[in-house]
């Protein structure tokens, strides 16, 4: 699914991202339970949409941690990156209700319904 | 370093080293604590015996090659690679272009009754008319796909290009069925052309969504020039040209037009174009070698005209590769030893 922050994963990123700064795993980990599972980002893919997130400046570097002697990187969101979930929301929910109001006046095709 | 750590970080050396410099412990450690289990006899069992899977390989391949030909934060030398492949690309559509203009002017020029060497009347009348036809429709995808990337419509674009290949593939594997009433050289020739068209398409990958199109102006001012005026003449040219006796086929119109490029210092002033250029000798070289042996391959033509023209143009495009691709390689390193070094803010 292509959104109007990239890909559907960029979207998960970035909503993973809204409350607070997570790092890597971190996102992995929030992006899998939002999604119950469907979008379980591989690490290639991860780091992937957060080179672009941060070039796009949407996301960028918080702080950096050591963690059992391993480098932990914290993202947090921008406020452009803010407004640009946002804009994805509006556009989302635009078209959850075209499809809800064209669902509601569909009919079976043998009740002489639109077809 | 455990072992599952020490195999992961093999399969990242697929990265350019200017990425991993910035992303790779982070990588690691993501990776290491998604493979964590919560109970600690399993993780050590992992640690000492685990292996990335398949799915994690296939993620750091598919982002090695997007960075190699797209990332913002890579070296010099690979974000110059990534442009020199999307010129490729654009050259590759902008070639194609030539398809339709020569296409509609060979057809003005037999059906008004156009003077024509007699023994190309025969040949000609051997090329089924419908395929012709398709080829005339199919080349205006090449245009709209060559401004589909233009406008940044990077997917209509290769999509487009795609389908654009289809006549070509068509006519390959249409020869491979009927074998029997043409040379086996022509076939390999034919499949040889085809892969090269099929990997100026595929270079059509170094279009994605972090970057830009590229300028419109001088892209749109080549289309009109080969659509204008490279197109007819191309057209015309080989029905002027006696079948029997050529003197300059398609591969070797290439490598002239490939030569003039090289040669020409405002081509190759920018590294882009240079490298451009450089990285496009590999088609040509393919072009007029794969025909060279399909001439050769028949039989009693040892000293058929174009063979010994090809082998000219063949050697002399060889060696201004070598020296184009030894000046640019010297080009590129003295660029990327003078960049700073990339980080994750930048």
């Amino acid at each position: 699914m292509g959104t109007g922050v990239g890909t559907e994963q960029a979207f998960f990123v970035l909503t993973a991202l809204a409350d607070a700064p997570r790092h890597g795993y971190g996102i992995v980990r929030e992006v899998a339970e939002a999604s119950e599972g469907r979008v379980r980002l591989k690490v290639g893919t991860l780091y992937g949409v957060l080179e672009r997130l941060v070039a796009g400046g949407l996301v960028e570097p918080d702080r950096e941690e050591i963690h059992s002697g391993r480098l932990r990187r914290y993202y947090r969101l921008t406020e452009s990156g803010r407004r640009s979930l946002l804009a994805d929301i509006a556009r989302q929910e635009a078209n959850v209700r075209l499809a809800t109001e064209r669902l509601g006046a569909w009919r079976p095709a043998t009740a002489g319904g639109a077809t | 370093m455990s072992v599952l750590e020490d195999r992961y970080r093999a399969v990242l050396r697929v990265l350019p080293a200017s990425y991993r410099a910035v992303w790779e412990e982070e990588m690691v450690s993501t990776f290491l604590d998604s493979t964590r289990t919560g109970d600690p006899e399993d993780d050590e069992f992992l640690a000492d015996f685990g292996r990335p899977s398949m799915s994690e390989v296939v993620s750091v391949v598919v982002l090695a090659v997007r960075v190699r030909l797209a990332g913002p934060a890579v070296a010099p030398r690979i974000a110059v690679g990534g442009q020199a492949v999307r010129v490729v690309a654009m050259v590759g559509l902008l070639v194609n272009a030539i398809a339709l203009p020569a296409a509609v002017v060979q057809h003005w020029w037999l059906s008004t009754g156009m003077p024509l060497p007699a023994a190309n009347r025969a040949a000609i009348n051997a090329h089924p008319a419908d395929t012709a036809a398709a080829i005339d429709v199919f080349g205006v995808l090449w245009i709209a796909a060559l401004v589909a990337v233009l406008v940044g419509q990077y997917r209509a674009g290769k999509l487009l290009a795609v389908v654009a290949l289809v006549p070509s593939a068509a006519r390959a594997i249409e020869m491979t069925v009927h074998r029997s009433d043409v040379p086996d050289s022509l076939v390999i020739a034919v499949w040889c052309d085809l892969l090269v068209y099929v990997l100026l398409v595929a270079a059509l990958a170094a279009f994605n969504e972090r970057v830009s199109p590229p300028r419109r102006r001088p892209w749109l001012i080549a289309l009109a020039v080969v659509v204008l005026g490279v197109g007819p003449v191309v057209g015309v040219l080989p029905i002027l040209q006696p079948v029997d006796q050529p003197g300059l086929d398609w591969p070797g119109l290439v490598c002239v037009v490939w030569l003039i490029a090289a040669v020409v210092p405002r081509v190759t002033r920018s590294l882009t174009s240079a490298t451009a250029v450089a990285v496009l000798v590999v088609p040509v070289l393919a072009l007029r070698l794969v025909w060279l042996l399909y001439y050769t391959g028949l039989g009693g033509m040892g000293d058929y005209p174009p063979l010994l023209v090809g082998l000219v143009e063949l050697a002399v495009v060889a060696a201004a590769s070598v020296l184009l691709l030894l000046r640019t390689g010297h080009r590129v390193r003295s660029e990327a030893a003078a960049a700073p070094r990339p980080s994750v803010r930048s």
